[in-house]
């Protein structure tokens, strides 16, 4: 050859090497980078909560002044203030470590008791028996410059005047009810406790009336009560004991308090020291004289039964020595407990324990910020100290997303997912199981229908047809994978649904007479092929006999529905369902997913199954045929054995299409994240959940990191399957290499 | 086209044999008589039909599409193998065929055996370790390979899966063998090893040989046939055409003048 033509062809072959090693390289690195990206949205879920300490001082003038029987610190973490036990608050700057103003809150009277309620509430009981709820506010202010000044305001939310109760109360919790109504608990001496209810009425003049109820919860003289909790709407009030009771009461009728329930927490009879609602008011957190955090709420006591009982939920962080206090955090379900200086941050739902520390000097006193982004402790040496944390996704754990949970108000542990809800408290819900298994449903239920259609249309179009049909049969199939699947769906919603639903019966009745209707006619045509005639058909001309049987089918089984309907199924087949088989039958069920995403898959299946029965050399066929094999013969014992990697293949591959298929399952089921392998109703897939939550999940929020995780779950799905796939066809190809 | 009658009793009788791929026509009314538990050889040059041939005596070629055949191939029954009512693949059976390229099943060399005994629905393992063992041992094989049954056959080497073909189609218990070229991808000494064989099947099955080695045909055969562009130009003893062709054009081909 020419030298120059050698030299040209040389050239070529180098840049198209290049080039073509270059888009691989490119394709590899877009694959790796998107799970890289994947990865890290997926990260911060499990990375641990960091804290810091912004700034730690002595509290300026903290020797001369009286204990501190409250702190707390607006939600920039600028402002702190604590109060007295002289019922002085002191605000305080807290990066210049300095007091900047102070005010006597209710005379000056002495405060004995203190009880934070909601943000920057406290609940104080006073030396002569008085009571209040006090609220501390910030407000944030900008000025031409954009500087920030923070306001801060005190100001007496309800008062109980002295003498209120039979007794002088050792501590008193207040909660407001509407039109200036108020509840209030009294622990009085002699273990006694006092509801204090003031009810105000508008009568019909306009005028309100006030009325007071005074009842008193019994008590066990001899068991000490250790703790109170009062919800919100100050209508439950719990109670601790010295011998491990915990009691619940109804407080809703103000002239009689009821029990709820009364029980021993643990079966050691340990001594409850410390109670606090979690944010929501549903689950109790409890601590205990050894050191152990957990949580209750009303449950009922075994599966089923109606009986409801406070039932412990979540154990959380564990002391070495006896609860202290507990805190609940004002966003979310985390609850702070405080034992023997040490602090620990425990998010109830996920059982994580988000942060556990101490202050060189044990701490005494604690709030939270508002945001729950910060923490100020006071400890003994009377020392302040800020921290900052930051705990983004404390709600999540591998138990929340894979296992069981008890959430507030279920009856039982279970697999949720409930993204968001109307109310601010509602807790989101990301057990990804029910949308796992809905991926694993749909591919199921979809193979179902594609698998058999996929590789025995192969195999009649590869073997057994003609080649006229050959030539239009294949693209048409191939074709039908261009379809847009939005297409599909939306057929199958609007279309097929409801003719199934019509049809329903109809269907399962189809799914018998075709069958026997087949068989019925090979008897038949089996005496009657020695008909010469006849036997033309049987050459590749089966489709003119399939077409007419599969039509008599569908009208038989049409006809047949109404007379079946009324003979075994009371004349209603969705009634006799409902009764015997599923409670939750959907219009947009399995059966509709089965057709619609087996559709989108069995063009996969198919050209992959005629590819593979294809790529059999021709030598191993004709070896066979020479032999005095049939054709089916020779595709059952020569083809299909060595075609079986690829129809493997084909099927894995149309499994991996399946679970990542949006938009049929989006649209054909009504998503609803339950785990039933039902063929009467739908799911929700990994992707379609992706497809409906995104929109709602703000940036970086759980939400969002979660849906990202799965997609993460959902990439290595289908990176696994394809791999396998893979694995089928590259055995296939190393089975013929030589050939 | 025979010029002169030749004294046997055919197995096979072709009359008029035209055949045609789509329009174009490959064979030429071809006469043969194939001589019962001989050796016939079929040369020619490439591209002149011989193969073609071949698969009309086992039906092989209704397996390609558009061929469409005229003429008679009778068996010596009197049955025309083209007829309606034949069955192809009871013609199969009694007409075994060993290809150019050997194909065994990627399955155990047992397996490769008795895959047309399965097919006949014989699956008594006595019967067919019988005729694993006859078979083998008639394609002179059953030493090489008789510790090693169920191991795949696509562990020999070429000149044993060769062999193995033959043993598989023997084991149906055919009356004839077709063989197209069997040792055209064989080296000399796998080459010689099958010629010895087909020396000594010969007497026991009717033998069609394809082959382009003039050699060989001499070596094996008892009858050649020569084919030139779809016709076939001379038939006769091998003995009589390689030393004494009545054809010139049959002189020239085996001269080495062209082909
Ligand atoms: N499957 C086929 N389809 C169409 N033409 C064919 C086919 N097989 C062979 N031919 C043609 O028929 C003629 C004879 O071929 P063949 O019998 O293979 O010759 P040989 O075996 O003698 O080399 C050639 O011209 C070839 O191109
Ligand atoms: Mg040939």
């Amino acid at each position: 050859m020419d030298q120059a033509v050698l030299k040209r062809n040389r050239k070529v072959d180098y840049w198209a090497k290049k080039v073509i090693s270059l888009g691989g390289v490119a394709i590899l690195v877009c694959v790796i980078g998107m799970l890289v990206m994947l990865v890290m949205q997926t990260a911060p879920l499990f990375l641990s909560p960091h804290k810091k300490e912004l700034t730690a001082f002595a509290l300026p003038n903290g020797n001369n002044t009286p204990e501190a029987v409250a702190l707390g610190v607006d939600e920039y973490l600028e402002t702190g203030y604590w109060i007295d036990s002289v019922g002085t608050i002191r605000f305080l700057d807290l990066q210049r470590a300095v007091e900047t103003d102070h005010q006597k809150l209710f005379s000056g009277l002495g405060i004995t008791k203190m009880r934070t309620y909601g943000p920057n509430s406290f609940s104080l009981t006073f030396a002569d028996g008085s009571a209040g709820l006090v609220e501390v506010t910030f407000a944030a202010h900008f000025d031409e410059n954009s500087q920030r000044t923070i306001e801060h305001q005190t100001k007496v939310i309800r008062q109980v005047p002295a003498g209120s109760f039979s007794q002088f109360p050792l501590e008193v919790l207040i909660r407001p009810l509407e039109n200036n109504g108020m509840a209030a608990v009294a622990l009085l001496p002699g273990n006694r406790v006092e509801v204090w209810t003031e009810v105000v009425e508008e009568n019909f003049l306009g005028t309100s009336e006030t009325h007071s109820f005074k009842t008193q919860i019994q008590t066990d003289p001899k068991d000490l009560v250790t703790a109170l909790a009062l919800n919100k709407k100050g209508d439950r009030l719990y109670l601790a004991t010295q011998n491990g009771k915990l009691v619940l009461w109804n407080l809703n009728n103000p002239e009689e308090p009821a029990l709820i329930d009364m029980r021993t927490a643990f079966a050691d009879g340990r001594a409850l020291t410390s109670l606090a609602l979690v944010y929501g008011d549903e689950s109790l957190a409890v601590g205990d004289e050894k050191g152990q955090v957990t949580t209750w709420f009303m449950a009922p006591e075994a599966s089923g039964s109606p009986q409801k009982r406070l039932t412990l939920i979540h154990r959380l962080s564990s002391h070495k020595t006896e609860i202290q206090s507990l805190v609940p955090s004002l966003r979310n379900k985390a609850v702070l407990s405080l034992a023997a200086g040490t602090v620990t941050l425990d998010h109830m739902t996920s059982e994580r324990e988000l942060i556990r520390f101490s202050a060189p000097s044990p701490i005494k006193q604690f709030a939270f910020s508002t945001r729950g982004n910060g923490l100020l402790g006071l400890d003994q040496a009377n020392r302040l100290t800020l921290w900052a944390f930051d705990a983004p996704h404390p709600e999540g754990s591998w138990m929340v997303y894979f296992g069981k949970v008890h959430y507030e108000s279920y009856s039982a542990p279970d697999y949720v997912w409930q993204s968001s809800a109307g109310t601010d408290d509602f807790e989101p819900k990301f057990s990804l199981v029910p949308l796992i298994f809905g991926s694993l449903k749909g591919t199921l239920y979809a193979m179902l229908f594609a698998v058999p259609m996929g590789i025995f249309g192969a195999i009649y179009t590869n073997q057994f047809a003609s080649r006229r049909f050959q030539t239009w049969a294949k693209p048409a199939v191939e074709i039908t994978a261009a379809v847009p699947s939005v297409i599909i769906g939306f057929l199958a919603a609007l279309w097929l649904a409801p003719i199934l639903d019509r049809w329903l019966l109809g269907f399962f009745l189809f799914l018998v007479i075709l069958p026997s209707l087949t068989l019925l006619f090979l008897v038949y045509w089996a005496q009657a092929r020695t008909n010469k005639k006849l036997r033309l058909i049987e050459q590749s001309k089966e489709l003119y006999l399939a077409l007419p049987l599969l039509l008599s089918a569908v009208l038989l089984s049409a006809w047949l529905q109404p007379q079946v309907e009324l003979w075994f199924f009371g004349g209603d087949f969705k009634q006799w369902l409902y009764a015997y088989v599923t409670k939750d039958y959907d219009q947009r069920n399995s059966i509709v997913i089965s057709f619609a995403l087996g559709f989108m898959v069995i063009p996969f299946i198919f050209t992959m199954t005629d590819d593979a029965l294809s790529s059999v050399p021709d030598s191993l066929r004709a070896a066979s045929v020479a032999l005095g094999a049939s054709r089916w013969q020779t595709t059952w014992k020569v083809l299909l054995p060595s075609a079986s990697p690829g129809l493997f293949a084909g099927v894995i591959l149309g499994m991996g299409r399946a679970i990542g298929e949006t938009m049929v399952v989006l649209m054909a089921t009504g998503n609803t994240p339950i785990i039933d392998i039902s063929l009467f109703n739908g799911m929700r897939t990994l992707s379609a959940n992706i497809a409906v939550e995104i929109p709602e999940a703000p940036v970086d929020g759980s939400l969002y990191r979660v849906l990202f995780l799965s997609a993460l779950i959902l990439f290595g799905f289908t990176f696994l399957i394809n791999s396998i796939a893979e694995l089928f066809r590259y055995s296939l190809r190393k089975k013929y290499a030589e050939f | 086209m025979t010029q002169h009658k030749i004294q046997f009793s055919p197995v096979m009788r072709v009359r008029g044999l035209d055949l045609y791929y789509g329009t174009a026509q490959a064979l030429f009314s071809v006469d043969m008589d194939i001589p019962k538990h001989q050796v016939t050889a079929l040369i020619g040059p490439s591209g002149c039909g011989k193969s073609t041939f071949l698969r009309c005596l086992n039906r092989m070629n209704d397996l390609l599409g558009s061929v469409s055949i005229q003429g008679k191939i009778e068996m010596d029954d009197g049955t025309d193998i083209y007829d309606k009512h034949q069955d192809p693949i009871q013609l199969r059976r009694q007409v075994g065929m060993i290809f150019q390229k050997s194909n065994p099943f990627p399955k155990t060399i047992y397996e490769n055996v008795v895959y047309g005994l399965r097919i006949a629905g014989v699956n008594d393992k006595k019967t067919l370790d019988q005729v694993v063992e006859s078979s083998l041992t008639r394609a002179a094989l059953w030493d090489e390979v008789k510790d090693r049954l169920d191991q795949s056959a696509l562990g020999l080497s070429g000149g044993q899966m060769q062999r193995l073909c033959i043993a598989r189609a023997v084991a149906v218990g055919p009356e004839i063998l077709l063989m197209d070229e069997p040792c055209s991808a064989l080296d000399p000494k796998s080459t010689a090893k099958i010629e010895d064989l087909i020396l000594e099947l010969r007497g026991k099955y009717t033998i069609v040989i394809v082959t382009h080695n003039m050699q060989q045909a001499s070596r094996v055969s008892d009858y050649t046939g020569f084919f030139y562009e779809g016709k076939l130009i001379e038939f006769d003893r091998t003995q009589q055409i390689f030393t004494n062709p009545k054809n010139q054009q049959t002189e020239d081909y085996i001269t080495g003048r062209f082909g």
